[in-house]
């Protein structure tokens, strides 16, 4: 009996106050800072297509303009060709694995750098798993600014196929270490096979493919110390290959911290090649 | 780093007192060593060890050290380039104290600091243990204090938080457990050994608001009230009585968050979102019963399960975060072909039960028979095994152990691969004794489906020379399909590709050296019914063990 007791006296005063306050749950409408979401992706993946419907859900939530998605063709052992029926495309360029490379590699797929945010400070890469974590991952991203403004201008002649782009920052706030610019092409709704769960859907629609990079793929330095009221422009061109679709080409651009002291991305814009 | 100096400290200070009597330093170094050689014809490529790393090793060497009274110990890991912790491609870098403890008994006191591995019954509810096979070491970093109120009645209580690689998860834990040993009748065979302990987890701030903005993004009726803590409970006992022994466990848990990836149940109700968090409160019952003779020995085993996820975050999926085990319920095969389609256990819901009959003819002749079936909670079958096994001994010359694994296995639900596999597997094991010390053991297994990539056949052939050499040869081969032109490509991409193995191990005394050229088919790799999908393996592995 006195055994019994002094375990319930244990029990009361381990597991006491058991009664809590719910955590309350935010609703989320866009803020001003916009989030870039950096999907690692490759059409014999069977699950990566369960993320990006994932993402265009979070997409409808947060707004196109807000939460801008990069599907990089760059998953480990998941990128050759389908041959029945063949792929058309080849998503999975030099430039898509260097970038790959450079986010680091994922303990599974879907797999997703937001932001570039180093969620897991023990991992060397910024790929987040599970794709079920990225909603509150991406809320959270919602809730920080850091200050900076980003204009994006396209001029694209399409007789020579040449884009011209114009990105002007505008910093709020002093933005103290190394910054950098990385400017790249995606093009939207690439009919192509893709594995999806247990079928090879012959026409898949791609979504947000990276093409092209036109900066460094680390991005460029920008030289120019951000302070409160800098306004930098810089102005970049790039010819569009011929197998691309102007009409469904973005140019996504973004600012970042260079490898030190993380990889965080500050601000992103996206605009459409064509408007 | 600086809370590790503290240890590292301690251990070389006691150590360098040592000399005194009744001292006792013990320890072991395993390691391994992968040299990854890259052969696309059999996939094993595109991972940065195949295409520019080519090495990755990983090392545990672990030192014990006893005296006035204290037990201590202390591990130095290693992981250079290792794909231990991700196979599919991922490159695990780290080197550190990977595990400290100090343990003390005072009078009927019982003290652990440290990082401390234990668990509560079966391990329902809490177990906190290490796996190399699967890089799981979720050791609890904290502090364990136990009280023996007299020989047979014991408590303990713990509070910390679960190791994750170097580093610790950010949810804290506490438990209690009372455990006790019931012998009524000391002139009969009657025992009890009951128990009941309880589990705590609550989350950090971090993890709340990110499941918080999670559920943000949810419809209304889909979102759910979330707490801090979660509380899981448990009740076990084993009883004995004469040749029969029952162990009964039952565990429940406080809602929760759980993560279903393939959100079945939000599918159902025309959810739009794929994979999804929910709340549920979970129980989990098991039990198992054996009776057992010199000549005949029966075990049956059930369990029904129900979210009983418990996890450190409910964002850290696979093998890794789990605070509890749930028993496996399926047979702990160990051949190459009998392993190739293992369950994993279903945490968010599962019902299964498990008979084993075992009987010895004779001396010399004795038969085995096992089966599992595993079902989901809507009677969806998971996973049905029925293995036949019997033992031959010819004298002291010669051993033989055949067998046929009759397996159903939903490869949906495990692998997120098509439909079902129907598998036929009949196997062989001759051992036979030149001499006392020099024996030759020869494997023969031929996997049949029509499902997966097809049938498969494996044969082995082991030449010991003890007590120092052992040297072995394998094959796996994958059988061509008649018409290859007819299926679908994933589905004969490894057609008429051998898969050869060689290896050679020396032993001496405590010391093992192995070294192996491998060639290794992608597959399940389990461990007590933790699995994870491992991919092809092509080069050279070296592994040292040595204890001292």
């Amino acid at each position: 009996m006195k055994r019994l007791l002094f375990l319930l006296l244990l029990a009361a005063i381990g597991f006491s106050a058991c009664k809590e306050e719910p955590v309350p749950i935010p609703d989320f409408s866009s803020g001003e800072r916009r989030v870039l979401i950096e999907e690692l992706t490759g059409i014999q993946c069977a699950v990566c297509p369960k993320g990006t419907r994932e993402l265009l859900r979070l997409q409808d939530i947060f707004g196109k303009d807000s939460l801008i998605i990069v599907s990089i063709h760059a998953a480990s052992g998941f990128t050759s060709p389908i041959s029945n029926p063949p792929s058309q495309n080849n998503f999975t360029t030099a430039q898509a694995l260097e970038l790959g490379t450079l986010l680091g590699s994922a303990d599974g797929f879907p797999a997703a750098a937001i932001n570039r945010k180093q969620v897991d400070p023990g991992s060397p890469s910024l790929m987040v798993t599970p794709f079920t974590s990225w909603a509150g991952i991406i809320g959270a991203e919602f809730q920080k600014s850091y200050g900076l403004d980003l204009l994006l201008e396209n001029h694209y002649e399409p007789a020579t196929r040449q884009l011209d782009m114009k990105i002007t920052l505008g910093a709020n706030n002093a933005l103290p270490g190394e910054n950098r610019l990385t400017i790249l092409i995606t093009q939207d709704s690439i009919v192509d096979p893709q594995k999806d769960g247990t079928e090879i859907v012959p026409a898949y629609i791609h979504r947000h493919v990276m093409r092209g990079i036109v900066t460094a793929t680390a991005g460029d330095p920008i030289p120019e110390a951000l302070n409160k009221g800098t306004v930098v422009e810089k102005n970049y061109s790039f010819t569009l290959p011929a197998d691309w679709v102007a009409e469904h080409c973005s140019v996504v651009a973004y600012v970042h911290h260079g490898p030190v002291p993380d990889r965080e991305v500050l601000q992103a814009i996206e605009k459409h090649v064509v408007e | 780093m600086k809370h590790l100096l503290l240890p590292v400290f301690l251990f070389i200070s006691i150590g360098c007192l040592q000399g005194q009597d009744n001292s006792r330093l013990t320890g072991n170094l395993q390691t391994n060593g992968n040299f990854f050689i890259k052969d696309s014809a059999i996939g094993a490529s595109g991972t940065p060890q195949y295409d520019n790393l080519k090495f990755g090793a990983e090392s545990w060497l672990n030192l014990n050290y006893s005296n006035w009274g204290f037990d201590m110990g202390l591990r130095f890991d290693l992981f250079s380039n290792s794909n231990l912790l991700n196979p599919n491609g991922g490159v695990f870098v780290g080197k550190g104290i990977g595990r400290w403890y100090i343990h003390k008994e005072i009078d009927k006191f019982d003290f652990s600091g440290g990082y401390i591995y234990d668990q509560i019954g079966s391990g329902i509810i809490f177990r906190a243990y290490e796996e190399r096979s699967l890089l799981i070491d979720n050791a609890l970093y904290g502090l364990k204090v136990g009280y023996n109120f007299d020989e047979n009645w014991k408590v303990r209580a713990f509070a910390g938080q679960e190791k994750r690689q170097f580093s610790t998860y950010a949810a804290n834990v506490r438990g209690m457990v009372l455990e006790g040993f019931v012998k009524p009748d000391s002139s009969k065979n009657f025992t009890l050994a009951p128990g009941v302990g309880v589990v705590s987890r609550a989350f950090d701030k971090e993890t709340a608001d990110r499941i918080a903005n999670t559920l943000g993004t949810y419809p209304l009726p889909e979102r759910f009230d979330l707490k801090y803590n979660t509380y899981a409970a448990t009740l076990f006992n084993t009883l004995t009585a004469g040749d029969f022994t029952w162990f009964f466990e039952g565990a429940i848990k406080s809602p929760d968050v759980l993560n279903d990836a393939a959100n079945v149940a939000g599918n159902n109700a025309g959810s739009e979102i794929q994979g999804k968090l929910y709340s549920g409160t979970g129980h989990t019952i098991y039990t198992s019963m054996a009776y057992a003779t010199r000549k005949f020995g029966v075990t049956l085993e059930g369990k029904r399960t129900k979210d009983f996820s418990f996890r450190n975050d409910p964002f850290v999926v696979g093998v890794q975060g789990p605070l509890n085990f749930l028993p496996p319920m399926a047979r702990q095969n160990t051949y190459r072909l009998t392993t190739r389609f293992s369950p994993a256990t279903q945490e968010l819901g599962e019902q299964a039960i498990q008979l084993d009959i075992r009987y010895s003819i004779n001396k010399n002749l004795s038969l085995n028979v096992n089966v599992s079936e595993i079902q989901d909670l809507d009677n969806t079958e998971l996973y049905r095994e029925i293995t036949p096994e019997f033992a031959y001994k010819y004298k002291r010359k010669w051993q033989l152990i055949g067998g046929l694994q009759v397996l159903k296995y939903n490869i949906e639900v495990y692998q997120g691969k098509k439909g079902y596999v129907d598998a036929v597997t009949p196997y062989g094991e001759w051992l036979y004794k030149f001499t006392p010390r020099k024996s030759l053991r020869v494997e023969a297994q031929y996997l049949n489906t029509e499902q997966e990539f097809g049938s498969w056949v494996f044969g082995l052939a082991e030449l010991a020379w003890a007590p120092h050499w052992l040297l072995y040869v394998s094959d796996m081969y994958k059988i061509k399909h008649p018409n290859p032109e007819t299926e679908e490509a994933e589905k004969v991409k490894y057609d008429g590709l051998h898969y050869p193995t060689v290896g050679l191990v020396y032993t001496q005394k405590a010391n093992r050296f192995e070294v192996a050229y491998v060639k290794q088919v992608e597959g399940i790799n389990c461990s007590g019914g933790i699995c994870r999908f491992e991919p092809t393996f092509s080069g050279f592995r070296v592994k040292i063990n040595s204890s001292f």
